[in-house]
Formats: structure tokens, C-alpha cells, sequence
């Protein structure tokens, strides 16, 4: 019986309480009640003999007997009262099955999961045929596989269609789903039964104390040295120079030597011999250059019994250099200023050779107006007043540029003295113009958004190749604000990263927040993520490359290395380790809660049928004198 | 706005009733009807000459001035045989009713505005005397059906109060009315006292008495079950029984017994008696039961 969850004790205070509120409502509906009356005068002896023959009797006991039989039943059809013992009773059981990748570990010809398996099979088994089973599957996260039933044959199936993971146990979490769906299964409360490695992947995720709690482990060898995981970034000084970091560790107790084999496009360095101390991790840089896309893939020799992470892979993007065709009559003198960034590469052309449509990505026009505008992002040189992109409003000569608008990214960094212009062109103010550089007459840099039919474009309106200002260091960064502006897809800083499967932290820039970020994976679905103190996090639960993007940055994450468990988890000693007897012949109890709730209703129906304020089946006793005597109504009539 | 007592279609309907009585009383003129001869009265018959001896008050003054004759205004005779209406209002008329229908004291009002219109619209002087521990102030109504209103009014604020006293009210009665005449008495019967004796007494002092009684429901057959705390209406004395088929039966019985004495004390003294549940309607009431027992006709 399961009594509503209440100890026999209980059930019966339950019991009592209710039939104390049954009697007190039983009494106090045969209590007097009080009714006004025309006269007492026909009462008197009307009530003297009948008030003799009850003074000492109590009035309906069956009804009060009634009563509380049919609240006893009702009470225990609700408990769902069963005629066996409790051991005869069905339960309810959940299946712990560990799916994390340490389960992946070859042992011969199969792996720890088969094993593991094999083990599943037996307690299901073992159960008794009235007992119901929910298989889950644990690993990063705790999912079920079936629900509670006792079809065996469905849980067999979900049993043999388990794979590995590449997420670390959370052994803590399984524990605690099992718990629930055992507190929300309604019926009798059987065991939950882990199965698997017990490794897992934090010393803070050790589980708390599980009551009912079976651990049949399957044994598997803790040496393994695998990579950790790959960091890339495009080096500073060179477009095409990459530096790369590769994490290793020796996750076992015996001290390991492992040879490191990388290669990126065809191409191998040159294989290292790394040593490794138990628990020891290590890492091997290289710098490479390329200019082109490729797959950087590392891969750790002799192989041990957990291949999954012994072999890593990041994917390079292409070097992406910034095309600037440049429109000039004076090619030479923007060489030393266009060539000396390595993240453009300049085409130069005379101005009579202008076309809108080049083979770049920016178009920078020194002192002409082409007849058609150009289709692409450009930046204007000094452009003749009538022509100009933002209109002019007045030609300074000896202008002094005097401030720098730094509030804004196209001028952020740049400081100088007041510069004097031999001659600037004054900008009017345009909706949708962002003044980059002033006189105390107007803007003589401006930048302009691009809308449907217009790219975006910006204008200097003095020559910087000229004079003074050539040697100024405010002139290189100023070109490079602009272009990053007009280009920023090409000036993005790339980061790569190789890590495992499951949850990824990412330090942001402090210039960076949730709100500026995307993130997508390799089919283009963003990614739910949380910033929590200025590091992203994100889930992962399969192998995949995760993009993040922000302002200037792109972070790529090859998240295919498997969640290494790295600590053993040791069960409680009272803890049962070895699977249950099988119960061949188990006899089953049998359910009598339907019977009780039907005897139950039955015994209050009778109690309302002949003893309820509305009888329908009074008992009526004929008195001589009532039905043979008429009311005078009828002597009337009769007359 | 109050609602009337008794709606139009109703009235219409009574209008075809007659007040009856049997005895011929001393000393009296009049009749059933409005007489066809002129006499004194209050409504205009007819004119005629001017004898010598006729009252000068009767001359119509107004004709001589114009003609130089003298008229004589003739007046209808109106019926001289009193008929006063008892209405018992004591508490006990609000008691003994099934909720939701007409307490006896509701039903005994509508009764006799309903006997009152019929009296009425006959041109019979009828007095509505209320009583409970003693005789309350009555109200004298005469002169057609037009001066009905003010009897639907004055019954209309009667209000059931006090404790009913036979033999105070009616040796009060006697004292006041000492013209016999029809005597309709509109009440429970229901007295802790003796009520035969004074209503014989009222048949002894020459009064033709009507005896309409009306029960509730529950005064006849009281309903409900079990131990029953039953309080007086009138007096608030508590009696304290299991209620049961047998004790109902024996109430029933010594109800019917009494109201079988009431009858039989009507009869005797050449009455009418009529006994009539509250949860009738009104008009089954009047043309049924009183018009059987020729109270109505």
C-alpha cells in the first residue's frame, strides 16, 4: 500500500481525523433544529410517546455506520490498497546508463559501453515483471530514453542503440534526474541503477548521497594522453603568418612519451617527442605561414585505448588581404602608405583607366570625379569641389585641422598638434555624414553610410600625400580608420580555437557584451550562450565549429575533442556494487483500490438513499389514522 | 409603488360574486341588494314632485329657481344588514407556510380584499375589523366599487404582531358592535386558549358567522425529521421532540380534530365554515371552496 506517501501511522491519524469530522457533521445534522411554529397545542401529545421511546436511543446509527465504512473504503482506494506483500508489489526503476565519451575507451575488440551494455541487459533482466523501468542516458547532460514502462523489449532497444558521447559524465546531474523522475513516477519507489565508468569530469560535481542508489561499474583503464586542444591566431606582424598552440595531457598514472605529428595542407612538420609526467600537461608551439584556407589537423602517436582524442583538426580561413584599387595620377607617392600595411594590397591605375566595377574591395580616388560612381566602398582625395561626394562648402587656404573627432571609431587614435593644410575643402553637413577630422570652419574629413543605391565612401578634403603631413603619424592611422570603415569584414581579427565537446568558455574583449555578439554554428543556427563576467559561455553537445562574432573579431571553435573525465568517482561503501537476483517467478500483487472506491461509493449511495435529507427511498410506516381519516380539505371536497 | 393586493382581471372576475347570508336580522331594512325605491342614502335615484311633510333638505333649489316648482331629489336605499370582516393579524399568521409560498397572513388579506370588492361592488357596508390581543382600529368602507382603494390600502399596511386572545377580542367585539349582522372571521384559529367558546358566544349573541380558517402547509403536516427544537410564534414557548412518521400522523390527526370542531361549531349555529390551505391559489379558493359552502355566490 502506498497509504498517499504516509507511514501507516499516519494513514490511520488521516483515518481518524476524517471520521471525527464525519461524526461531528453526522451529529450535528441530527442535532435539534429549531423551527418556529403557529402553535404547540397539537405537539403536546402528539410528541410524549415518541419522545419516550428515543429519550435513550441513538436515531439512525446505521447512517453514521455507513458513513465511515465508505470513508475507510474510499480512503483506501486512494492508497491503492494491493493484497500481496510489498515485495510483490510493482516499482518503479531508473537506468543510469553512462554515455560520456570515457565510455568510448577500446577494450580488444569492443568498447566500455559494450560492457557496459551487456550489464543493463542482465539487471533488466533481473527485474520483475510488474516492476517498471526508465532507461536515460547520462554524460554531459541526462536524457531519457524511454519511460517508465515494462515493456522489456522497449528497453532493450534503447539500451542497444546507445553511443558514446563527446561530453564528460555529470554524474551529479544524472543522479539528481533520476531522483526526480523516481519522486514523479507515482507508483512504488524501486532503485536507480547506474552503469558506466563512474569518472567524471570535475571533483565538483561529485554526487551527493542517493538513497536507493545501485553503481555496477564496468572497469576501465585510466592511462590515456590525448590533446586538450588547439589554439591559432593570425600573428600581428604578418598577413599570412599564423601561430599555433597545441595542449596535450597524460590523463593516466604512468608517465607517457608520445610523438606530436602536425601537418596543414598536405604539408607535415616535422614530428616532436613529448614527455609526459603522470597528470602532467604539456604543449608544443609552431608558426607557420600561408596565404591561403586549409585544415591544420594534429594527431598524437602511439595510439592508446581512447582514440577519440588523439587527433585534432582547425580550420584556416583564406588570408583575406584588403584589394585597394587605386586611381591616381601619382602612384609613387602613395607606395610607402598603401604597401606599408601588410593587411592591403595595393593596385594602382591612372585615372583615365577608371572603372566602377574593379577587381578590389575599396577604390581610393586621388583628386578626380569619375563621370559613373563607383559601386564599391571608395575613399575620396581631395575630389573637385562641384563633384564631390558631400558637398563643398568652402575652399580654405592655410587651414589649420584642429581637431580630431576620437568619439567615434574613425577616430579613435588619433592625436595630433594643429596640423596646417596648405589647402582643404570645406564639408557641409550631410544627413548621415560622420565628421572625422575639423577646422574651426567645418569638417575636412567626412565619412558617409552607404544606403540601397550608394556604397559607403569617405572623403579627405586636403592632399595628405603633400607636404608635411606625409611625415605625420596621424596619416597612416587615419587611412587605416578609414578602411577598416569601408572594409571592416577584411581588418576582422581571427582567433581558432580546437577544444572539446560540451560547455566552452570564451574571455570577451571588456569592449565587448552580449549585445554585440553572434554566434552560429556549422549549419549557420546561432547558439544560445550567457555572458557571465565578461566570459562567454555556450553548450555544445556534439562535435562542431562554433563561430563567434563581434565588432572586429572572429573567434572560431572547433569543438570535436571529446569531455575528458579526469577524477574517479567512489560510491558510498553501503552502496550495492553488484546486480539484483532475477526474480523468475515473481508473483504479483493484486490491485483492490477499484473494488474499495466502488464499495466505497455504494456504502455513502445507501446511507443518502435511505437515510440522506432528500430520501428518495424513505421508509414509510402507514398510520391508521393518517390514511384512513380525510383532512377536512377533503371533507370539503367529499361535502 | 406597491402592488395591489388584487390585480384588475381579478376584480372583473369577482364582480359576478354576491355576499350571502341566511338569517334575517331585526330591526334592519335592506336586503341583498340595492333597493329599487328612493329613500335616504348617499347616491342620486330620482326626482319627483314636492309633497307636503317631504324634508326641505331634499328639494333641488336650483331646479325652482329656474322653473318655480318644487323637486324632490330621491336618494337609493342602501342595504342596512352590516357585514364586518375579522381579520385575525396575530404572529402566528406568519408561521406554518412552506417557503416560497403566501404565509397565511398574505393569503388571509388577499381573501379579504377579495370578499370586500364582492361586498363592495353589491353597495354593502362592510366593516374590516383586525384583531390580534384585542380588536384593532377598523375601517368602514361603503359606496361602490370606487372606494375599494382605500380598503386595499388599509389592509395593505396591516402588519402581523402580537398574541392571538379569542375571548378578549370578541367580548371586546360584542361591546362595540352591538347591530348583528354577517360576521366574517378570517383567521388560524390557532389559540393557546379556548376559541370555540368566544366564537359561540358571538353565534349566541345573534351574529351569522362565516368561519374561514387558513393553514400553512407544515400546520397541518409538518415537515422535516429528527430532534426538533419547536418555538411558539405567539408566545416563544420552546418544545423540545423527535419528529417521526408517528408523531407526524398524531399531529395531523389532532389537527384535522380541531379543525373538525370548528366546523361542526359553525354549523350548529346556522355558520358556514370553510377551511382553506395558503398554498391554494386565490381564485381556486373562492370559487371553489366558498362558493361551495355558499358564502359566495
Amino acid at each position: 500500500m502506498f497509504f498517499l506517501n504516509l507511514t501507516l501511522g499516519e494513514f490511520a491519524a488521516l483515518l481518524a481525523a476524517l471520521s471525527g469530522i464525519i461524526t461531528a457533521l453526522y451529529l450535528l445534522d441530527r442535532a435539534k433544529r429549531k423551527r418556529i411554529v403557529s402553535t404547540l397545542r397539537f405537539w403536546v401529545d402528539a410528541s410524549r410517546v415518541d419522545e419516550q421511546r428515543r429519550r435513550k436511543r441513538v436515531r439512525d446509527p446505521w447512517s453514521l455506520a455507513l458513513q465511515l465504512l465508505g470513508l475507510l473504503l474510499l480512503l483506501l482506494a486512494i492508497a491503492q490498497l494491493q493484497w500481496g506483500s510489498r515485495e510483490q508489489a510493482g516499482q518503479d526503476h531508473v537506468l543510469l546508463l553512462d554515455t560520456s565519451s570515457w565510455m568510448a575507451q577500446r577494450n580488444g575488440a569492443s568498447n566500455l559501453l559494450d560492457e557496459a551494455k551487456q550489464k543493463a541487459l542482465a539487471y533488466v533482466a533481473s527485474l520483475p515483471p510488474r516492476d517498471r523501468l526508465i532507461v536515460m542516458r547520462t554524460d554531459g547532460l541526462t536524457t531519457p530514453a524511454t519511460s517508465f514502462t515494462n515493456d522489456r523489449k522497449q528497453s532493450f532497444q534503447a539500451i542497444a542503440a546507445s553511443q558514446p558521447s563527446f561530453t564528460a559524465l555529470n554524474l551529479r546531474q544524472g543522479l539528481e534526474s533520476a531522483t526526480r523522475a523516481l519522486h514523479w513516477s507515482g507508483s512504488g519507489r524501486g532503485e536507480i541503477v547506474y552503469i558506466g565508468a563512474a569518472r567524471i569530469a570535475n571533483s565538483d560535481d561529485m554526487p551527493a548521497a542517493t538513497p536507493g542508489l545501485r553503481v555496477v561499474t564496468v572497469e576501465a583503464s585510466s592511462e590515456n594522453v590525448g590533446i586538450r586542444g588547439i589554439g591559432l591566431r593570425r600573428s600581428e606582424s604578418a598577413a599570412n603568418l599564423w601561430e599555433a598552440s597545441i595542449a596535450l595531457r597524460n590523463y593516466g598514472a604512468q608517465a607517457r612519451n608520445v610523438v606530436l605529428h602536425v601537418r596543414f595542407a598536405g604539408s607535415e612538420f616535422e614530428p616532436r617527442r613529448i614527455s609526459l609526467q603522470a597528470g602532467e600537461s604539456g604543449s608544443a608551439e609552431y608558426r607557420f605561414s600561408t596565404s591561403g584556407a586549409g585544415t591544420l589537423a594534429a594527431r598524437i602517436t602511439p595510439g592508446d585505448s581512447l582514440p577519440s582524442d588523439d587527433h585534432a583538426e582547425v580550420e584556416l580561413p583564406p588570408a583575406g588581404l584588403l584589394q585597394v584599387a587605386v586611381f591616381s595620377s601619382r602612384p609613387d607617392a602613395w607606395r610607402p602608405l598603401l604597401d606599408s600595411n601588410p593587411r592591403l594590397h595595393a593596385i594602382y591605375s591612372r585615372p583615365d583607366q577608371y572603372t566602377p566595377h574593379p577587381n578590389a574591395d575599396v577604390l581610393l580616388l586621388d583628386g578626380m570625379a569619375p563621370q559613373s560612381p563607383p559601386q564599391l566602398p571608395s575613399l575620396w582625395i581631395m575630389p573637385p569641389a562641384k563633384d564631390s561626394p558631400v558637398p563643398v562648402a568652402a575652399t580654405q587656404t592655410d587651414a589649420i585641422l584642429n581637431r580630431w573627432h576620437t568619439e567615434t571609431p574613425l577616430g579613435a587614435g588619433l592625436h595630433s598638434k594643429e596640423l596646417r593644410l596648405p589647402s582643404a575643402e570645406i564639408f557641409e553637413s550631410v544627413t548621415g555624414g560622420i565628421p572625422v577630422a575639423s577646422t574651426d570652419e567645418g569638417p575636412v574629413v567626412v565619412a558617409q553610410g552607404g544606403t540601397a543605391d550608394r556604397a559607403r565612401s569617405a572623403v579627405i578634403g586636403f592632399d595628405p600625400m603633400n607636404g608635411p603631413l606625409r611625415f605625420e603619424v596621424s596619416t597612416p592611422l587615419l587611412f587605416a580608420n578609414l578602411l577598416r570603415w569601408l572594409e571592416p569584414e577584411s581588418f576582422r581579427a581571427f582567433q581558432l580555437t580546437a577544444g572539446a565537446v560540451g560547455l566552452a568558455s570564451v574571455p570577451l574583449d571588456a569592449k565587448e557584451s552580449a549585445q554585440t555578439l553572434k554566434i552560429v554554428d556549422d549549419r549557420g543556427l546561432a547558439v544560445p550562450f550567457t555572458v557571465r563576467n565578461g566570459v562567454l559561455q555556450l553548450y555544445t553537445v556534439r562535435p562542431s565549429v562554433v563561430r563567434v562574432l563581434s565588432n572586429d573579431r572572429e573567434r572560431v571553435l572547433s569543438l570535436t575533442l571529446p569531455g575528458m573525465a579526469e577524477f574517479a568517482w567512489q560510491p558510498p561503501a553501503a552502496t550495492p556494487r553488484e546486480l539484483p537476483r532475477t526474480y523468475w517467478f515473481a508473483p504479483s500483487a493484486l490491485d483492490l483500490w477499484k473494488w474499495l472506491a466502488a464499495l466505497g461509493g455504494l456504502a455513502l449511495l445507501i446511507e443518502w438513499l435511505f437515510f440522506g435529507q432528500q430520501r428518495p427511498l424513505r421508509l414509510r410506516r402507514r398510520t391508521a389514522r393518517s390514511e384512513s381519516s380525510p383532512s377536512p380539505r377533503e371533507e370539503l371536497a367529499n361535502k | 409603488m406597491h402592488e395591489p393586493l388584487l390585480d384588475s382581471t381579478f376584480l372583473e372576475r369577482l364582480e359576478r360574486l354576491t355576499l350571502h347570508w341566511n338569517k334575517s336580522f331585526s330591526g334592519l331594512v335592506g336586503g341583498h341588494n340595492p333597493s329599487r325605491f328612493g329613500g335616504s342614502g348617499q347616491e342620486f335615484l330620482d326626482h319627483r314632485l314636492f309633497h307636503h311633510g317631504d324634508d326641505l333638505r331634499a328639494v333641488n333649489w336650483r331646479a325652482y329657481m329656474r322653473l318655480e316648482k318644487l323637486f324632490l331629489k330621491m336618494f337609493q336605499v342602501e342595504p342596512r344588514v352590516p357585514v364586518r370582516l375579522m381579520l385575525d393579524t396575530s404572529a402566528s399568521m406568519t408561521a406554518g407556510h412552506t417557503p416560497g409560498q403566501l404565509s397565511k397572513f398574505d393569503f388571509a388579506r388577499k381573501l379579504a380584499a377579495a370578499l370586500c370588492y364582492i361586498g363592495l361592488v353589491r353597495l354593502d357596508t362592510i366593516t374590516l375589523q383586525p384583531f390580534s390581543t384585542k380588536l384593532l382600529d377598523p375601517f368602514l368602507c361603503g359606496g361602490g366599487r370606487h372606494r375599494f382603494q382605500p380598503a386595499e390600502e388599509f389592509l395593505r399596511l396591516l402588519e402581523p404582531k402580537g398574541r392571538t386572545k379569542y375571548l378578549d377580542a370578541v367580548r371586546q367585539f360584542i361591546g362595540e358592535y352591538s347591530q348583528r349582522g354577517l360576521l366574517i372571521v378570517i383567521s388560524d384559529f390557532l389559540d393557546d386558549g379556548d376559541c370555540l367558546h368566544p366564537l359561540q358566544y358571538l353565534a349566541d349573541f345573534g351574529h351569522e358567522l362565516y368561519l374561514i380558517q387558513v393553514w400553512g402547509d407544515e400546520d397541518r403536516v409538518p415537515a422535516g425529521d429528527g430532534e426538533m427544537e419547536l418555538v411558539d410564534a405567539e408566545t416563544g414557548d420552546v418544545l423540545k421532540l423527535g419528529l417521526s412518521n408517528d408523531t407526524r400522523s398524531e399531529y395531523t390527526n389532532a389537527f384535522d380534530a380541531y379543525a373538525g370542531e370548528i366546523r361542526r361549531l359553525a354549523l350548529r349555529n346556522g355558520g358556514r365554515y370553510a377551511g382553506l390551505p395558503s398554498s391554494a391559489s386565490l381564485e381556486e379558493s373562492i370559487f371553489g371552496a366558498l362558493v361551495r359552502t355558499q358564502g359566495v355566490a
